[in-house]
């Protein structure tokens, strides 16, 4: 017996099939034919519903049913009770349907047919050349109606009704989640792993300045000369002598931010917020001797957000070299991980703060390469997920095209013409299935050189041409013959089997 | 020793049980040979379907003999339609021979076992099939009966009586119809006041048939209708929102029962047999009361 095929398959006539006003069941998805009436005004469709049969014998009610019965007559005990009365009165009732709806899908259809017969015994119309074109067309399936599948198809649609509001809700919460990479995407992941790169200089420590260094060693020299022996006081007393009431100032103030702030930003961050704010004042100053000076209010107003940032910054630097906190001329100290800054011996012992820093430092930069390494690998799978969706895309319009192709109508043509035609047909299928393969091979490989491939994704909005996916498929593992035939022969099933599902 | 009226009326009883049971039986067996014989007719037509969209063209051929096939399969397919309403009106019989016999010993069941018994019948109804194109008839699923029927003696109906000192639409079964007047009696057996007399307004006959979604989906009460709907577990109708139709002969309606302060239960199903039409007059009253408010 042929498998079933859960299709139908429309014949395109020109006469109205007889309508009954049993309807079909809900599943199936039948072009409305007033529809089919709008597109092609002379053309009408009778449908031919491929007709399922009964399979009794492999039913399992009938099966219990029949030795049921067979036992009960061997007895000559022409009893049935209740409950098996309703079993067999349901059973008959599931076969009924289905009788009923397959006595109307062939009425139906033998009213059609017999409707074509007699329009092309009347001879053939002079608006429709081809009258009896017929377009495959995989649009429903075939009625429910045993009773398991009736189950089952309550269960479906039931489930579909129960999609409430908090399945809405949780879907568009978890759809971003689930969505599939783009550009812009890509695009944020290279600034965040570049933004790595360039971040070098927040580790570097500047120099000390000349209030440190003055103040520090009159200090020092003045303990040495009180208490020579005793060398760790002078550490003690070195942090512990009073400092400038502007530099106390300071302090507090970074302090104060710090508590009220509850970001985790860095510190260096929260530093400089902390001096802007503390300079805010003496740059106003400034504004106002400026103002005064040259009394040319346009200019000010033209000044950019960028430029006054760049005052400010400058304004801080020169607070801290008056202050003596930095070194004038002084050179930044970078850091490296592997290497720590070399400092002498003495340094060592007389700047703890600074070694305290630099430890805090080499551990973030540490941080820092850990978290540049797994946004690299992020952005290579995504350039892997987005090179994989283009691909697919690609295929896709293949596989448009060469389906667009099979449904094209068929001419009257001649013997030659035909055989002209066919050729010319099997060779463009060739080519179309040849890059479908090529596609299909390219989905199926994953690896890809992200430094070589970085350029190209951003460089070009449009899709990737054919030149750049060969690049990218020569940077793929190449497939053996038998994966490529595995390939086939899972899409062909999968195709197949999503075709019967249709 | 001679038998009795009743032992004669008996035995004869279930003489034509055995009768009828014989030839279900027989027809069950019968039922593989004629199916198998039909299958070979679809497999001809799915065959040169096949074929014919293969070829993307339907020629004289395959159109003569398309039509050949479906000829035949018309004229199988009557057939086995005709096996399968016989062997149906064959258990319909057996059951009306076996109500008859336990129609007594129904009432005097506890009230939960009687209860099970009427949800029971409710799906042993028949189904109602057409025959050829017709449309359900009157009392098939939601269809109303024509206003000259009056249910016979026996039937069951949904009844509008006073009892306890108010209004209620109890499950009853008509007595007789007299002189404009149905006189029912109240099928629950611990009710004292059982025997009403009521004007046909007042009396609404349930449906004798089920009705199939998918051979007849137009005898179903729409989403979103007022209807009166047997709260499960009671012999009372109340009113009730139809929330979803049956999918299947065997489901029943998905209905919301309206409180007394207009609000809603919980889901509940209610089998076709107990959900009729909620009287007019009564959806006017309703709706001009909550204008009042």
């Amino acid at each position: 017996m042929a498998p079933k095929r859960k299709t139908r398959s429309k014949i395109m006539t020109k006469k109205r099939v007889p309508k009954s006003h049993i309807s079909q069941p809900s599943d199936i998805e039948t072009p409305s034919p007033s529809t089919i009436r709008q597109n092609n005004p002379a053309i009408e469709e009778i449908t031919l519903t491929r007709l399922k049969s009964l399979n009794i014998k492999k039913n399992p009610t009938y099966i219990s049913l029949k030795n049921l019965v067979k036992s009960r007559e061997d007895n000559s005990q022409y009893m049935l009770t209740d409950d098996e009365l309703d079993q067999t009165q349901w059973f008959l009732e599931s076969m009924l349907s289905s009788i009923m709806f397959r006595k109307i899908s062939i009425q139906n259809e033998l009213a059609s047919l017999k409707s074509i017969q007699s329009t092309s015994s009347q001879g053939p119309s002079t608006n429709n050349p081809c009258p009896s074109a017929i377009r495959p067309k995989p649009v429903a399936k075939i009625p429910l109606l045993n009773e398991y599948i009736q189950n089952k198809s309550i269960k479906k649609s039931r489930k579909t009704k129960e999609k409430s509001e908090p399945e809405n809700k949780f879907w568009s919460t978890v759809k971003p989640y689930l969505a599939h990479v783009d550009k812009k995407n890509l695009l944020w992941l290279e600034k965040m792993v570049l933004s790595y790169e360039l971040s070098d200089d927040i580790f570097k420590v500047p120099a000390l300045g000349e209030h440190y260094s003055k103040n520090w060693t009159q200090k020092d020299l003045k303990n040495q000369k009180n208490q020579p022996s005793c060398s760790q006081t002078v550490t003690k007393n070195k942090l512990s002598t009073p400092v400038m009431p502007n530099v106390v100032e300071l302090v507090n103030k970074i302090n104060l931010i710090a508590q009220n702030n509850d970001d985790f930003r860095p510190i260096y961050q929260r530093v400089t917020s902390a001096l802007l704010e503390h300079s805010s004042l003496t740059f106003k100053d400034f504004e106002e001797k400026l103002v005064d000076g040259k009394n040319n209010e346009d200019e000010l107003d033209q000044m950019s957000n960028s430029c006054k940032k760049f005052n400010e910054e400058q304004n801080v630097e020169k607070q801290f070299q008056e202050l003596g906190l930095k070194d004038c001329h002084s050179k930044l100290v970078p850091p490296t991980i592997k290497s720590p800054p070399s400092y002498t011996k003495s340094d060592e012992d007389d700047d703890e703060i600074l070694d305290e820093i630099n430890k805090c430092n080499i551990a973030l930069a540490e941080l820092q390469n850990i978290n540049k390494n797994h946004l690299t690998s992020l952005l290579n799978r995504c350039r892997e997920d987005y090179f994989q969706q283009k691909t697919y895309k690609k295929m896709k319009k293949v596989e448009n095209e060469i389906l667009n192709y099979k449904r094209q109508p068929n001419k009257l043509l001649s013997n030659d013409e035909k055989i002209a035609q066919y050729s010319k047909e099997n060779y463009e299928m060739k080519l179309l299935t040849d890059k479908r393969n090529k596609y299909l091979t390219q989905l199926h490989l994953k690896k890809v050189d992200p430094d070589k491939y970085l350029s190209n994704f951003f460089s070009d909005e449009s899709e990737l041409s054919d030149e750049e996916t060969n690049q990218f498929q020569e940077h793929f593992e190449v497939p053996t013959f038998k994966n490529v035939m595995d390939i086939h022969h899972t899409l062909e099933t999968d195709e197949e089997s999503e075709y019967k599902t249709e | 020793m001679a038998l009795t009226k009743s032992q004669i009326s008996a035995a004869k009883e279930y003489s034509d049980e055995q009768t009828l049971l014989i030839e279900l039986f027989k027809i069950l067996y019968n039922v593989p040979t004629m199916v198998t014989c039909n299958e070979a007719v679809i497999d001809n037509i799915n065959n040169t379907q096949e074929l014919v969209i293969q070829k993307g063209m339907i020629d004289p051929e395959s159109q003569k003999s398309l039509i050949g096939f479906y000829e035949v399969a018309e004229k199988e397919v009557k057939e086995e339609e005709e096996v399968f309403r016989k062997a149906l009106a064959i258990i319909n019989e057996v059951r009306n021979l076996r109500h008859q016999k336990i129609k007594s010993l129904l009432q005097s069941q506890r009230s939960s076992t009687f209860l099970k018994l009427l949800q029971v019948t409710a799906v042993r109804m028949p189904v109602w099939y057409p025959k050829n194109d017709e449309r359900p008839p009157p009392l098939c699923g939601a269809i109303e009966p024509l206003p000259s029927y009056t249910a016979k003696s026996g039937d069951l109906v949904a009844a509008l009586v006073k009892q306890s000192g108010e209004e209620r639409w109890i499950v009853a079964e008509a007595v007789e119809f007299k002189n404009g007047k149905y006189e029912v009696e109240d099928i629950d057996v611990k009710e004292t006041n059982r025997n009403f007399t009521l004007e046909k307004k007042n009396v609404k006959p349930l449906p004798l048939m089920r009705a199939d979604p998918i051979i007849s989906p137009d005898a179903f009460f729409p989403c979103n209708t007022f209807v009166l709907a047997m709260y499960p577990q009671t012999t009372c109708f109340f009113k009730a929102l139809v929330k979803a139709s049956p999918k299947t002969s065997y489901d029943g309606y998905e209905v919301l029962f309206e409180d007394d302060f207009n609000q809603y239960t919980i889901m509940m199903i209610v089998s076709q047999r107990f959900v009729v039409s909620f009287p007019s007059s009564e959806i006017i009253h309703k709706d001009d009361l909550k204008i009042e408010y």
